[in-house]
């Protein structure tokens, strides 16, 4: 399916916002999502589908502190 | 900007400091706030309940200039209106203030912070959208000298039960900030601890320090 992630237009496999991270090999613990500009609970990750046109932010945590 | 981005950006900082001009001990509330980003501090909410409107927008645009040359969250308490106006990363609202969900829907894109004061005002505030709470206040404060304690022991009554971050304030200095961060606090809010300090930038950094370390 198409989405937009970062502002990309982008063809992905994944189903679930879990799949995409799994996906583009970003750790779910370390990375702030944003979907049609809602932030998705980092619990419902799994859970959460994705449609085709979705528009997805996704925000990696740097370590520090 | 991307909510999300602001939210990563909250997460990953440290001590967030609320300026009062009232409580900056004779000095402007923009020297104040040079002096604080000036020890790294990464979130700072502008707080002034008094100031006419153009007086507040002419003083949250100084303080978006300067947040954002420093690389800095800039929230503004309680005035949405001002907050979109002056392109703030984010509103504080208190519980007699706009309701979080009210915000919410106006502005799809901003931080909202919410003052909670039991485990109650903190569920209700992250089911109607707000980033984060605030949990307080926790010690005794002249700030806020009739408010009802909560202690160090409400944070771990109420944290659990918390998908978004916190933050927590009320009489959190130098002296008691270590008992706070052993409760898990990342985000501790200070007020006049940082901007009535005779150095305000080495007060801010020995806090910075206490949480990080």
């Amino acid at each position: 399916m198409k989405l937009t992630i970062n502002g990309q237009y982008r063809e992905v496999a994944a189903a679930t916002v879990w799949g995409l991270l799994e996906e583009l090999g970003l750790h779910p613990q370390g990375t702030v999502v944003e979907r049609n500009r809602q932030i998705v609970d980092r619990e419902a990750f799994r859970e959460t589908r994705l449609a085709e046109g979705d528009v997805l932010e996704l925000v990696r945590l740097v370590g520090g502190g | 900007m991307h909510l999300a981005r602001r939210l990563a950006a909250f997460q990953q900082a440290d001590l967030y400091v609320v300026i009062t001009e009232a409580f900056c001990a004779g000095r402007t509330s923009l020297e104040v706030l040079d002096q604080v980003l000036a020890a790294g501090v990464s979130i700072v909410q502008l707080r002034e309940k008094d100031l006419e409107d153009r007086g507040l927008y002419e003083l949250a645009l100084a303080y978006r200039r300067r947040t954002a040359a420093a690389g800095a969250l800039l929230i503004i308490d309680d005035r949405l209106d001002i907050a979109l106006a002056a392109g703030a990363d984010g509103v504080h609202l208190g519980q007699t203030d706009l309701p979080v969900a009210a915000a919410r829907r106006l502005a799809p894109d901003l931080l909202i912070g919410a003052s909670t004061h039991s485990l109650k005002e903190a569920l209700t505030a992250q089911e109607a959208g707000a980033s984060y709470v605030n949990i307080g206040p926790i010690f005794p404060t002249a700030t806020k000298p009739d408010a009802v304690l909560l202690g160090v022991e409400a944070i771990p009554r109420i944290v659990p039960h918390l998908r978004i971050p916190w933050t927590t304030m009320g009489g959190i200095n130098q002296g008691n900030i270590a008992q706070v961060v052993a409760q898990g606090a990342r985000h501790p809010a200070v007020m006049s601890a940082v901007t009535a300090a005779a150095d305000v930038t080495a007060a801010a950094r020995a806090l910075r320090e206490a949480i990080i370390s």
